[in-house]
């Protein structure tokens, strides 16, 4: 049978579309995946030898991934024993299936019961064979749902048993909607405290429940684990003992309520010796919780910029509370964690006057990070860089700034009161530092700050691109490929981010890296300014070399571009009478063709400009600029002028005389326009005659200005400059997005002006007098390409490659140290809901900024 | 005396021959019920207590001629007792209390009069209801995807009853505007042409053209006509208020490019569109279109460049056109996006956040709370759900499960701090009233099943199930 045409183009259209839709659940049974978290579950192995030791893994390291349509959990099995195997689902009973454990329903975030402490590792860095204050969890999990006044508590140690859960285990809340999870493990292992967030519709209040945990470090531990949950009516003296197989469950207990606000997000921090312990079981150990506020309606004192404002306190549950939310507490250990000025605070527990911040959404800590190197060099130790629970770190709230990029970002803030030397941390509750002040040089005479923590320069928002941070992780000492840019492959602490922004086919990077010591993006450029040469375009296509000097080793134009300021590389044209874009095909004549009632020409013509080119034509055409008529075609009127000897065909134009403030009409010398019949319009170009008569073009960013060679006197070159007044007219601003590298002691500011020999122009560039094939040919162009010296480290996938089409939404991501049969490494773990399955890399096997297959594995 | 019957024989024939070459009696859509219940319109007139609601069925297994438009008149219903729930006359108002748990009112006799219904074509889609309408009627105004591509226009007496067809009967099938006429096999050239009528808005009394309706469609118009060439998708816009409504070929139809458009919002200077997948990897992306009204020209400002579903269903606008929500389908998602500039050429929208929504949203209908934020209510066809968001929080306030089979549309009965959502269930035949208290001091937002209006239509669709014997 021979298919139609028509039947085919439909098959083709049919199949195209399908392309774009999402998968369908995979064979894991990932459906409406969105977050994952890692659980460790350390066990003593009572080895028949030696006496036992603790196994950090001993009871599974395993990746759980939400499913908000199915309602479960699903487990990636991380510890891989037989390397002709790779990871996979943890089984059903049915093994053909993978396991799926039950759930509030619309799961939406997990939470592991988390605390700091030592691990195993096998690193030589660490010759003592253990890293301390990295991450460990308990055997339980909690699961909040979307929408929902439960919270799901689940067994989570990797034994058929612990999966599932538990009885008893759906935790019911009266208090309306659970809006934030976060736990913390004791030290001993033997509780957990659960802390939530709850919104009644108009306050949010923190509670806090506390868990009876197996202790499965003890020697005295052996399975099965607990299955169900016992609740108790009184906690205030010690528990009763139970059998094995259930685990106590406390009373809530309201900690803190915070009027006319919502909890965006809890985060636990590492307990400090000094942190009281909480009035639950006779005293269980407390610690001190990160607690993200969100006031759902604009400041008064600026409601233009913020649509909602939000603080980050860092409390002390064991203390009393703080009852008032506008900031006047009597609580000792209150703090209000501030990102924007003034910082200059008087110790706690209030800054006076600051003023309104945006809120944040996520809260995250990291595990301690130490000075490690990878050239041998790592001092004995290691030293610690930062200990854990160092830095806050918080994601902004992007919908609280009407679309402004100032509500996106990760920022940090200071959460420990002492540094590293043991001294007081006068930034404790403020706004982190970044290293930009770091001029670390290494053998090789390469600048690299990854071992370094700033004390100068507030740290700027960390920004991946535009869209959404959808997933935060962050591991210590981690290999990224080596090289990279002036990092030695080895970063003390690496934080990974996932973010929404993507490419229409799919290839843009949505996996990026930053630095989280040093509260920088890693930048993978080798640095600014004019990469390509510089080259002379005639019309035609006729190129040229131009000569700077000096046999060529002087650059003909000189450009300095602001590391961090200016947002792009790209191809920057300087062109000789050009046409100005946004000028270029505009439909509109003078009025009557410019004939006065009498019959003549008017003295000056007023060519209407369109809203679309307004804002060109206020700030970029200048007297003694050029405009052509042309017809509804766009080509340009031609008149046949007689001439001594002939005649010959040209194009009329007038000369500019002005423009009026709003840029709707442009003024120029009159011209009969009968000479041109069909002249339905114009285009306007920069004139030889003009004060600045070269337009400045990227070809990214379109019209960047105008600007003026060195004068034919040998004089010295004139600086353009950008910012300046045409981008400003145009509304384009260049916001600081990173910071180069100063000296010791530099304040970089935040745009603007020359400070300490740091570059704070975004681009400033100066031309010689030009070539005279440049002077004398209309459109010629000088065209050279600039590296703006940026260039941040990410991870690009390759869908082709890897033959799976649906990975351009990642959502949730986490990182952990693995040892299994392949080693020791850092595994990412990022779920993708464009596709219903996760997929997992070691960092250090990936390849900056290329795209990347065959070190990524999927998880259908 | 009787006939012979060798004379009888012949009449026989001669009445059988008649009575093959008869039409099949007419088939309507039943009027005591739904059916494949679709688009949705909600009006409260002074003096009622709970107010017209309009559903639109889409018969869409074509069971019967046509679909039809119902208007029930809330208060006229009756439910009768069940098991622990007294018989009941009339939807009591909105006025949900926590401690009410009483099970949900079965409102199954409509109590439709002569004048609430009008037949309309098969396969209706969305439906909204203008309050001006033309000669002091009210219009409803119904896009359906059969047969003849059409917009059926409805008026109504001002106290929202007393449906009749624009400009007269109760078939509006025969009264309907194609907007596709271009479509014709024979003798239309294929464009443009809005085959497969889908969404509709309706400019606001302050905007550029007060009363002017905006169309989307589905399937794109090739040309020529059934040659799968030339694809092209448009927006159609008319004056629904004129007399008699017409769609001007071709000056009423604007083209935005591949991929078919879903639901639309006309703003003051803007329509805004909410759009299907795209038709090819890397043709720009149709999550959202904005069209100018004045120079009629399409922006794409490549939303999927933030945050990349696969296709957006249903979207809701502010009043002042500062922010949008959108349903994102393929992770079904419900996308918040700040506008800077609405009132522009080029407004500049970004995705501020991106909220995982129950399986299958489909609509969303915004309810604005002075004083407080917005709250979004969004059907959810897979997981039969109403979720609920609430943007002083940031993220779903409630979910309410066990709607019905496919929930489709919503429409809301606001009424200060406590609402009413109506909503279609596409796959179950009824329309699920849920009341809301839309929160406050002290008061969680909280919703519940308070009725369900008509039957289930399960027992028509599984005529072979023996439960059902006797039920019709």
């Amino acid at each position: 049978m021979k298919l139609s045409r028509n039947v085919l183009l439909l098959a083709l259209l049919a199949v195209a579309v399908g392309c774009t839709q999402a998968a369908l659940p995979g064979a894991g049974g990932l459906n409406g995946v969105n977050t994952v978290a890692v659980v460790r579950v350390a066990g003593w192995d009572g080895g028949p030898t030696d006496g036992g030791r603790l196994v950090d893994a001993l009871y599974g390291q395993t990746a759980f991934i939400s499913s908000t349509n199915t309602n479960d959990l699903k487990g990636l099995d991380l510890i891989v024993t037989d390397t002709s195997q790779g990871r996979a689902y943890v089984p059903a009973p049915n093994p053909l299936q993978p396991l799926s454990i039950p759930t509030v329903d619309h799961p939406v975030e997990i939470a592991t019961s988390l605390r700091y402490g030592r691990i195993t590792t096998q690193q030589s860095y660490f010759p003592l064979g253990y890293m301390d204050g990295q991450v460990l969890t308990g055997m339980l999990l909690f699961v909040r749902g979307a929408a929902s006044p439960n919270i799901s508590v689940v067994g989570a140690a990797d034994v058929p048993e612990s999966l599932r859960q538990l009885t008893n285990g759906l935790l019911v809340q009266s208090a309306g909607v659970v809006t934030a999870i976060s736990a913390r493990l004791t030290s001993d292992e033997r509780n957990v405290v659960l802390y939530y967030a709850t919104f009644d519709g108009q306050d949010g209040t923190v509670w806090e429940r506390v868990l009876q945990h197996p202790p499965t470090i003890d020697p005295s531990f052996t399975p099965p684990f607990p299955t169900s949950l016992t609740s108790l009516l009184d906690c205030s003296g010690t528990p009763p003992t139970l059998p094995s197989t259930t685990l106590y469950l406390c009373p809530a207990r309201a900690v803190r309520t915070y009027q006319n606000a919502s909890v965006s997000a809890l985060q636990v921090l590492p307990t400090l010796a000094t942190d009281p312990p909480l009035p639950v079981l006779g005293g269980v150990e407390g610690g001190r919780l990160g607690v993200a506020l969100r006031v759902p309606f604009p400041p008064a004192s600026d409601p233009t910029s913020l649509s909602a404002s939000g603080e980050v306190r860092i409390i002390n549950p064991a203390l009393r509370a703080d009852q008032d939310a506008d900031g006047t507490s009597s609580d000792p250990f209150f703090r209000i964690a501030r990102f924007f000025a003034p910082f200059d605070h008087p110790e706690p527990p209030l800054i006076a006057d600051a003023p309104p911040q945006p809120p944040i959404r996520h809260l995250m800590t990291h595990p301690r990070a130490y000075s490690v190197v990878p050239d041998g060099g790592t001092p004995l130790g290691p030293p610690v860089l930062a200990y854990e629970g160092a830095r806050l770190f918080g994601v902004l709230d992007e919908s609280s700034c009407y679309g402004s990029v100032n509500c996106s970002g990760v920022l940090a803030v200071d959460a420990l009161p002492f540094l590293v030397d043991g001294g007081v941390n006068s930034n404790y509750g403020l706004l982190a530092f970044d290293n930009s002040d770091c001029q670390e040089v290494s053998p090789q005479g390469q600048v690299y700050c990854a071992n370094i923590v700033g004390s100068t320069n507030r740290m700027l928002p960390l920004r991946f691109g535009s869209g959404i941070i959808q997933g935060l992780a962050m591991e210590s000492s981690a290999f990224l490929p080596s090289p990279t840019s002036f990092n030695f492959g080895l970063i003390p602490l690496l934080g990974m981010a996932t973010v929404s922004a993507e490419s229409l086919d799919h290839t843009q990077a949505q996996i990026y890296f930053f630095d989280a010591v040093g509260l920088r993006l890693l930048n993978e450029n080798f640095g600014p300014g004019v990469t390509n040469g510089v080259t002379l375009v005639l019309p035609g296509g006729t190129q040229l070399i131009p000569d700077g000097g000096a046999y060529g080793t002087i650059p003909f134009i000189t450009a300095n571009v602001g590391v961090g300021l200016y947002p792009r590389s790209e191809s920057i044209s300087i062109i000789n009478e050009g046409e100005i874009p946004g000028l270029i095909g505009i439909r509109g004549i003078p009025y009557d063709a410019g004939i006065s009632p009498d019959g003549g020409l008017q003295d000056v013509f007023a060519w209407p400009v369109p809203d679309a080119g307004s804002a060109v034509a206020a700030n970029a055409v200048q007297v003694n600029d050029l405009l052509y008529p042309i017809n509804l075609s766009g080509s340009l009127c031609s008149i046949t002028v007689t001439l001594p000897g002939g005649s010959a065909l040209i194009n009329p134009n007038v000369v500019v005389v002005g423009v009026d403030d709003g840029g709707t009409s442009i003024f120029t010398t009159p011209l009969d326009l009968s000479l041109c019949p069909g002249a339905s319009g114009y285009l306007v170009l920069a004139g030889p005659y003009s004060a600045q008569p070269y337009l400045v073009v990227g070809s990214v960013s379109g019209l960047l200005g105008r600007m003026q060679s060195a004068p034919s006197d040998g004089g010295p070159s004139p600086v353009f400059q950008v910012p300046n007044s045409i981008s400003e007219g145009l509304g384009v601003t260049y916001p600081r997005f990173f910071d180069p590298n100063v000296d010791a002691g530099v304040v970089i500011p935040p745009d603007g002006g020359l400070i300490a020999g740091v570059a704070s122009l975004p681009l400033t560039l100066q031309i010689p007098l030009p070539d005279p094939n440049f002077l004398s040919n209309i459109q010629a162009y000088y065209a050279f390409v600039i590296s703006n010296g940026f260039l941040a480290a990410a991870l690009p996938i390759d869908p082709v490659g890897l033959g799976s089409a649906g990975l351009y939404l990642p959502g949730g991501a986490s990182m952990a140290r693995i040892i299994d049969v392949n080693g020791e490494f850092i595994l990412a773990i990022v779920a993708y809901p464009s596709s219903n399955t996760v997929i997992d890399f070691a960092p250090s096997n990936i390849v900056l900024n290329y795209p990347n297959a065959g070190a990524i594995t999927v998880h259908f | 005396m009787r006939a012979p019957l060798k004379h009888r024989a012949p009449l026989l024939c001669c009445l059988l021959a008649l009575s093959c070459a008869q039409y099949p009696p007419p088939n309507p859509s039943p009027a005591d019920r739904f059916y494949f219940p679709t688009g949705l319109a909600f009006f409260l007139p002074p003096g009622s207590t709970s107010g017209i609601l309009y559903v639109a069925s889409s018969n869409y297994d074509r069971r019967y001629d046509q679909g039809n438009l119902i208007a029930v008149n809330l208060d006229r219903m009756q439910a009768p007792a069940l098991p622990g729930v007294p018989p009941l006359a009339g939807l009591p108002p909105p006025g949900f209390t926590v401690a009410d748990t009483a099970p949900a009112f079965q409102f199954t006799d409509l109590a439709t009069a002569t004048g609430d219904v009008v037949q309309i074509q098969s396969f209706a889609a969305e439906m909204l209801r203008d309050p001006v309408g033309y000669g002091g009627r009210p219009r409803l105004w119904v896009a359906t995807r059969a047969e003849g591509d059409l917009l059926e226009p409805v008026s109504t007496d001002p106290g929202g009853e007393g449906l009749v067809c624009v400009p007269a009967g109760n078939n509006c099938v025969f009264s309907g505007l194609s907007v596709a006429v271009e479509q014709e096999p024979q003798g239309g050239t294929g464009q443009p042409a809005a085959p497969q009528p889908y969404g509709l808005g309706l400019s606001k009394e302050d905007s550029m053209v007060p009363g002017e309706l905006w169309v989307t469609h589905i399937r794109p118009a090739d040309s020529p006509p059934t040659s799968g060439l030339d694809l092209e998708n448009y927006v159609v816009h008319l004056n629904a208020r004129s007399p008699i409504p017409f769609v001007n070929v071709p000056n009423a139809f604007v083209p935005i490019g591949l991929g078919p458009g879903n639901s639309i919002s006309v703003g003051r200077t803007n329509v805004w569109v909410s759009g299907r997948a795209s038709l090819t990897q890397t043709s720009l992306d149709v999550l959202l279109r904005i069209v100018d009204r004045d120079n009629l020209q399409t922006y794409f400002p490549q939303l999927a460049l933030q945050y990349a579903t696969s296709q957006a269903r249903g979207l809701a606008v502010r009043a002042d056109e500062s922010r949008i929500y959108l349903v994102g389908l393929f992770p079904d998602t419900l996308l918040v996006v700040d506008v800077k500039d609405p009132y522009s050429q080029y407004p500049t929208v970004t995705v501020v956040r991106a909220v995982p929504l129950p399986g299958g949203p489909n609509a969303v209908r915004l309810v604005e709370r002075p004083g407080a934020g917005d709250v979004l209510a969004i059907t959810c066809q897979n997981d039969g759900s109403l979720a609920i968001y609430d943007d002083d929080i940031g993220q779903l306030a409630t979910i309410i499960t066990g709607v019905g089979i496919a929930p489709y549309d919503v429409v809301v009965d606001q009424r200060g701090d406590a609402a009413r959502f109506f909503v279609s269930n596409f796959d179950d035949g009824r329309v699920t009233v849920i009341d809301a208290l839309l929160g406050g001091p002290g008061q969680p937002l909280l919703a519940r099943i308070v009725a369900y209006l008509g039957q289930q239509q399960g027992c028509i669709l599984a005529t072979n199930d023996s439960t059902c014997v006797g039920s019709q």
